[in-house]
Parts: structure tokens; C-alpha cells; sequence
């Protein structure tokens, strides 16, 4: 076969192969059996942990003395040599990373509004593993080259891998050295194919992200989600800003609010947060990013009210409502 | 290791409707500008219509990451076909090349529910519809999306010939006029938003004809 | 010989064909789906009584089976109820709990009380295990004074100073928590719970059409239906739309049934009377 053919071909096998076992169309019974044939016909074999199939035997004993998930995979039978070596793929790549499947310490909502002059964004500084918040002084806004300022919710380690990227991106706009820069439309495109790739991958890092900035005078805002579905809007929320946040932009949102005003909303919406997401803190910045550059503010904490005469004595007149 | 463990699926429904009217000089494509996922919206006014060439524009919903590089994708193949051919590609060819994009991912494949329209090298207003996997018809008109199973039959009464057994087949394209069509196109969606909760806000109409193309907006319900 | 008798049906619930639904669905069957009322329902209390509100989609999956329906229920005269969940079940559970409370007024001559309607509702929602599908907002005011109450479908309640629930609860809630505050004036209070129902609608897919409100102060109630209807049609074609009767009739045959049976004419018309 022409090489060219064989990879594309076995390419689309592997797919066809993780897809199926994925989807549960074979049955592990059949495995061993799918496996033989496919070494007779193409030369590839399916693997259970990196060892290959030989028969039903050998899958079953493969597959029972492992606790799921199995991992499976495809190996290569070089025609040259002996050498087996395994090709990375869809479901050997999903084992070899757990974060994969669970996030670990992840950050809740980010919200961004236009601005007169510019971009505001707001997040808290909480770090929660799983229910516990376990750290409390999580910067989840960044600088993104001259223009642009990133913020992210969900998985912090993915988040800094993604600024990992950016600063890749940058200093190779910059090595152009030819007086132009990417400015945040730019970099919002390119998060945007970052995400959409790695959940082609079935790796996909695990944020909802908002690039806002200003270049030129002119603002943008927008936001990415972990499989890559993308937007931009004079307001933007990701998680549960989407829920209790955005109604509340949707309704008081202007186009020419002053910085004051802005932050006084951003702080209504983070203030709703505070009260009714259990993984946001009371420990928040508020990043503003215009034409002079960015700013982005000291920790601070948000005045709360809880003396409601029924918080204190809910039962009240109701004895028997438990 | 946290107990709840956070699932993720590689795709999402963000909603959406699409139709598409063919006449005998013109051809008019329309989709609403809501995107949603779940229960939230999450813009008002996102365009769901992609023109891909001169006399070719695509109306898409679905999943909306792929619907962006299904437009991509075919961004660059018709950059690709200008530079070798020196010359837009027709509606039918680009027809074609939609398909085939879609069958390339038959065992991944873009979640996309896609009408294109156009003018065909007569300049007749033709119409393809297709399904996620690249199976398509060139039709009349045709309705994608969340909002299709309930404006299809409203069209199929008011545009086709009750039977085929019964009368011979119409011409293929609709018998309205320009104007007529865009009223129809109007009808159509803010009844479907009467009805359907994934589409409204706005419906952007995109009209396409000799003299080249044109936009119209009508505003829906936002509920 | 035995006599023939018919079985009067126990009362409650009939779990019959549990055991073969159960079956059935190992088996791949899928069940009906129920009309579900993808909902803002809402409740404060202000200066001198509770406000009630409600959204009035009601949805089946992506489709909405009703543009206006009512989601606050008459639990007694003094005591109203908003239900979020499966319709039916909001529907059942609430005039089921009415009925016992009317029974309870007959026995004891006094004014229903909002713990009471409280108390039955939620038993009744522990016992089904979530099973009856129905999350409340519960208000009124009684001898005691005003309450406002929720109680999820499990049976857990609450006792709050302003409530949401149904799928537009935080859209709702969002207005609630940045404006809500202590001793609100009646208009205040409608003016308030109407944004909360607006937010709900206008951000919520499950949620739409109109606003109703009902007002409970102490020996008075206000039943606002439709107090805003915030979602006209957008469009409506000038030229109008005929539906014509396009299929063919290729046979006509009429067969009279009356030559085919005996039909006895009985004299005189028994209903007239």
C-alpha cells in the first residue's frame, strides 16, 4: 500500500475502532476476534493497558484483572521490524491524563462588560477542589500581550497552561518586529481554535474563558467555552454568571457607563454571586483594560447583608414549619 | 480526588432556525440570532447566515464550534478555488463541496444542520438542504433546526402541490414573488418563536438576486 | 353462586403496573413524556401580606404546550400556591391539599392556617420520595401573620423573607437578592415580583409569556391574571393567509347505515321533559 494511503487509512480506522468501542458497538466478547482480523487484514491491533490482543482469552484476562477504565488503543505492526509501538489516540490520551475527566482546582465565574472607555472584568479569587475551597488568593485575570486581557473559570492548572500558549503566541508576534501586534480579536480567534482542537482531541482544557481588550479605540469582548463554542456580546458571563449575573446585565447595561458606574454594577452581579454560588468568596479584583493600558485592582471584599428579621428568626408565628 | 465528578460531552445544542426560499430570480435565506445552550441564552444576536460565495450563502445551527470551522473549512477551500480557477465558485459546486466536508467526518462529524441557497449559473434561485453527515437534496425551499418540524409543514402546505401522485411536479422553485417570500420567510419565524423556545430575539434575512445582496432584520419575541 | 361485584377502587395512587412498566423499560421501552412547566414561579413578603407571581409558559421539552396558563393555585382563601414541575402533579398535589384543607375549616370553623397547608403538602411530597414532581411556593396569611414558604419536591421546606423556584429561580432570584429588602409598600412589593418574573422570562427558555400576581394581605386577596403581558406576536402578515383544501377527492360513496341496521324509533323524546 501506498504509505500515504496506509496512515490516512489507518488514521480513520483508529477513529472508527475508539469510536465504536466507545459507543459500546462491540462487545468485549468480539474483541479478541475483531483484533486477530485486523492484524491479518491491515497490520494494527487493538491493545487493552498497551498489551496486544492475541484472542478472547487473552482480552478477557486483560480486561478482568483491571478495575475500569480500560485503557484501549490501537498498536502498529511495522512491516520492516518487530517493533510494536503505540500510537497515541483518542482513548490511550483520555487515560494517560485524568484531569481529562475530572477537573481539580477550578475557579467559578468571570464577568466582563464594555465600558465607555474600555473593558471591566470581575472575578473572585477562590480556588475549589471540588466543594472545598481550598485556596484563596487565585488571580484568574491576566495581561494578554499590549491589548488584551484574559480571564478564566474552571481548571486553574489548564488556565496557566493556556497563558503558557499565549506567551508562545506573543513573543513570536513580537519577534516579527514589524510595529504591529495582536490585538484581543486576534487572540480571542486563536483561543478559540485552541479549545475546538482539544476537544477534537477528547482532551479538552477544562475553562470558559473572556478575552476582552481595546486596540485602537476600538473594544471587544467575547468568550470561549471548553468545546470551543464562542461569542461576543457588550456583556459577557461564563458558569453561573450566566445564570444570575447576566439577567441583571441584560437589564442595566449601557453602552456609555462611566468606570464608576461600571464597577458598581460589576459589584451588584458579584455581590448575587457571593449569595447564591456556594463556590464563590468574598475576596475579589476588578481588572479594567482601556487604550492607556491595563489596570487590575488590589483583593478586596464586598459589603453583605444578612439581618433580615426571618433569617434571624425564620419560624416565627409558623411553630411546626420545622 | 473530588467526589462529584464533572462529565463533559464533545458536543452542544445552541439552537437556532434556518430557512431558505428559492424563486425564479432571487433566493432568500433567514435564521434567527438567539444562541442558547440549555435553558440559558447566551447572545441575542449572533448570525447564524455565512455567505461562502458570491451567489452562495449557508444558514447553519447545531452545535456552534462546528458550525464556525464548517465555515472555515470552507472559507479556505473557496480562497483555494479562486486562486486556481480565477473565478467564485457556483452555488451547485459549492453544493457538492459542502457535502463532501460534512461525509469527510461521517464518524466524528460536525453537528451542523445546514440550508445553503443561492443562483445557480442561470440565475435561477436554487436551494440545498442537507442533514449532519453531508446527504442532501436540492429543493425548493427548506427549513433546519430546532424550529423545522414546526415551520416544514406550514411551508409544505402553503409552497408544494398536495401530492405528486395527484399533479404533475411543479417547476422547482417556489411560485412567489420576491416580496411574497420575504412575508412568508417573516410568518414563519415568528410563529415558530410562538412555539419554539430556542428560537427568537431576531431573525436576520438575507435576499439574494440579480442586483446582488441584501439584509433585512425583524425583531421577535424575547422570551 | 358467586355475586358479581365491582372492585371500588382504594384510594391514593394505583401502582399496579409498576412492576410491568419496570419491565418495559428494562426492555428499551421509552415512557411518555409529561407536560413539564419549565417555570419562574416567585413569592415576597412586603409590609402588610405575601405577593405571589408566576410566568405562564408551560413547556414540553423544546415545544410550549401552553402560551398562558396558570401556575398560582387556590389553596384556601387566604392561602395561594405557585407550582413549578410536572403539571400535573402541581395541579393534583395542590387540590388535593385544598380539599383537606376546606374539610379541615368545615370541622374546625377557623381560618386556615399556612403551616397547616404546609405541613400536608410536604408530607405528602416525603412520602412519594420526589416522586410527585411538584416544588412550591407557598403563601399566605393567617391569624399569625404573613409566610412565605417553599417546598422542594422531596419534601424539604423552607420559611423565607422572598422565594423563587422553577427554572428561572435565578434569574429571578438575581432581582430579588440586589433589590429586596424589609416592609416593602404593596405597589413596591407587585412592582418588584413582576421583575423577578420579567427576568425570568426574558432570561429563561423554560420560561415565558405573561406575568400573573396574587396579592394576600390580612382579609383581602387580589387574583392579578395577566397583570403584564410583556410577549405580543412580532409579526403578522398583511396580506393574510388562506389554508386551502388542495387534496383531490378522487371517489365519493355514501352508504346509509340506517339500511344496513334496524333502527327502532322510540316514541317521544325523553329528554324533554
Amino acid at each position: 500500500m501506498i504509505p500515504w494511503v496506509r496512515s490516512r487509512f489507518l488514521l480513520f480506522l483508529e477513529r472508527t475502532i475508539h469510536l465504536s468501542i466507545l459507543f459500546n458497538r462491540i462487545r468485549t466478547k468480539y474483541l479478541g476476534w475483531v483484533s486477530s482480523s485486523l492484524e491479518q487484514l491491515f497490520g494494527v491491533a487493538i491493545a487493552v493497558q498497551g498489551k496486544k490482543i492475541k484472542s478472547r482469552r487473552t482480552c478477557f484476562r486483560l480486561i478482568n484483572c483491571r478495575s475500569p477504565p480500560v485503557e484501549y488503543s490501537l498498536l502498529k505492526l511495522e512491516h520492516s521490524s518487530n517493533a510494536l509501538y503505540v500510537m497515541d489516540s483518542l482513548l490511550s490520551s483520555e487515560g494517560d491524563s485524568q484531569r481529562t475527566q475530572y477537573p481539580y482546582v477550578t475557579g467559578t465565574s468571570v464577568i466582563g462588560i464594555k465600558y465607555k472607555d474600555g473593558i471591566l472584568m470581575a472575578a473572585d479569587m477562590g480556588g475549589s477542589y471540588g466543594s472545598t475551597i481550598r485556596y484563596k488568593s487565585v488571580e484568574r485575570m491576566k495581561q494578554v500581550g499590549k491589548h488584551s486581557l484574559l480571564g478564566a473559570s474552571g481548571e486553574i492548572s489548564d488556565f496557566q497552561e493556556i497563558l503558557k500558549y499565549l506567551d508562545d503566541l506573543i513573543l513570536n508576534d513580537n519577534m516579527w518586529d514589524d510595529g504591529n501586534s495582536l490585538g484581543p480579536k486576534e487572540v480571542h480567534n486563536y483561543l478559540t481554535r485552541v479549545m475546538y482542537n482539544r476537544r477534537n482531541k477528547f482532551d479538552p482544557l477544562w475553562n470558559s474563558l473572556i478575552i476582552g481588550g481595546v486596540k485602537n479605540g476600538h473594544k471587544y469582548l467575547g468568550s470561549v467555552s471548553m468545546i470551543g463554542v464562542h461569542y461576543e456580546d457588550n456583556h459577557v458571563a461564563t458558569g453561573f454568571g450566566n445564570h444570575l449575573a447576566r439577567p441583571i446585565l441584560r437589564e442595566e447595561w449601557r453602552e456609555d457607563l462611566t468606570f464608576e458606574e461600571g464597577v458598581k454594577l460589576l459589584e451588584k452581579c458579584m455581590r448575587n454571586l457571593l449569595y447564591r454560588d456556594r463556590s464563590a468568596v468574598n475576596k475579589l479584583q476588578i481588572a479594567k483594560i482601556t487604550d492607556e493600558g491595563l489596570t487590575v485592582s488590589q483583593p478586596y471584599s464586598l459589603k453583605t447583608y444578612w439581618n433580615f428579621a426571618a433569617f434571624e428568626n425564620p419560624t416565627v408565628g409558623a411553630e411546626g414549619s420545622w | 480526588m473530588p467526589k462529584e465528578q464533572a462529565n463533559w460531552s464533545p458536543y452542544d445544542n445552541n439552537g437556532g432556525t434556518c430557512v431558505a426560499i428559492a424563486g425564479a430570480d432571487y433566493c432568500v435565506i433567514a435564521a434567527d440570532t438567539r444562541m442558547s445552550t440549555g435553558y440559558s441564552i447566551l447572545t441575542r444576536d449572533y448570525s447564524k447566515i455565512c455567505k461562502l460565495a458570491d451567489k452562495s450563502i449557508m444558514a447553519s445551527s447545531g452545535f456552534q464550534a462546528d458550525v464556525k470551522a464548517l465555515q472555515k473549512v470552507l472559507a479556505s477551500r473557496h480562497s483555494i478555488y479562486q486562486h486556481q480557477h480565477n473565478k467564485q465558485m457556483s452555488c451547485p459546486a459549492m453544493a457538492q463541496l459542502l457535502s463532501n466536508t460534512l461525509y469527510y467526518k461521517r464518524f466524528f462529524p460536525y453537528y451542523a444542520f445546514n440550508v445553503l441557497g443561492g443562483l445557480d449559473s442561470e440565475g435561477k434561485g436554487c436551494v440545498f438542504t442537507y442533514d449532519a453527515v453531508g446527504s442532501y437534496e436540492r429543493v425548493g425551499y427548506s427549513a433546519q433546526g430546532s424550529g423545522a418540524t414546526l415551520i416544514t409543514p406550514f411551508l409544505d402546505n402553503q409552497l408544494k402541490s398536495p401530492s405528486p401522485l395527484l399533479l404533475p411536479a411543479k417547476d422547482a422553485v417556489t411560485p412567489l414573488s420576491e416580496s411574497e417570500a420575504i412575508d412568508l420567510v417573516k410568518t414563519c419565524f415568528a410563529s415558530a418563536t410562538e412555539r419554539d423556545i430556542y428560537t427568537g430575539d431576531k431573525v436576520e434575512i438575507v435576499i439574494l438576486n440579480g442586483d446582488g445582496i441584501r439584509h433585512e432584520y425583524e425583531e421577535l419575541r424575547k422570551d | 353462586m358467586p355475586t358479581e361485584t365491582m372492585d371500588v377502587p382504594k384510594t391514593g395512587f394505583s401502582f399496579d403496573l409498576c412492576r410491568r412498566n419496570d419491565m418495559l423499560t428494562k426492555k428499551g421501552l421509552k415512557s411518555p413524556s409529561y407536560l413539564k412547566t419549565g417555570t419562574t414561579i416567585v413569592g415576597l413578603i412586603f409590609e402588610n401580606g405575601v405577593i405571589l407571581g408566576a410566568d405562564t409558559r408551560a413547556t414540553e421539552g423544546p415545544i410550549v404546550a401552553d402560551k398562558n396558563c396558570e401556575k398560582i393555585h387556590y389553596m384556601a382563601p387566604n392561602i395561594y400556591c405557585c407550582g413549578a414541575g410536572t403539571a400535573a402533579d402541581t395541579e393534583a398535589v395542590t387540590d388535593n391539599i385544598s380539599s383537606q384543607l376546606k374539610l379541615h375549616r368545615y370541622h374546625t370553623g377557623r381560618e386556615s392556617r399556612v403551616v397547616t397547608a404546609l405541613t400536608l403538602l410536604k408530607s405528602h411530597l416525603f412520602r412519594y420520595q420526589g416522586h410527585v414532581s411538584a416544588a412550591l411556593v407557598l403563601g399566605g396569611v393567617d391569624v399569625t401573620g404573613p409566610h412565605l414558604h417553599t417546598i422542594y419536591p422531596h419534601g424539604s421546606t423552607d420559611t423565607l423573607p422572598f422565594a423563587t423556584m422553577g427554572s428561572g429561580s435565578l434569574a429571578a432570584m438575581a432581582i430579588f437578592e440586589s433589590e429586596y429588602r424589609e416592609g416593602l409598600t404593596r405597589d413596591e412589593g407587585v412592582n418588584l415580583v413582576t421583575k423577578a418574573i420579567c427576568s425570568g422570562i426574558f432570561n429563561d427558555l423554560g420560561s415565558g409569556s405573561n406575568v400573573d400576581v396574587c396579592v394576600i394581605e390580612k382579609g383581602k386577596k387580589e387574583y392579578l391574571r395577566n397583570h403584564l403581558t410583556p410577549n405580543p406576536r412580532t409579526y403578522i402578515s398583511e396580506r393574510g393567509y388562506t389554508f386551502s383544501k388542495k387534496a383531490e377527492v378522487l371517489l365519493t360513496k355514501i352508504t346509509p347505515l340506517k339500511e344496513l341496521v334496524d333502527v327502532v324509533e322510540v316514541g317521544g323524546d325523553a329528554m324533554e321533559e
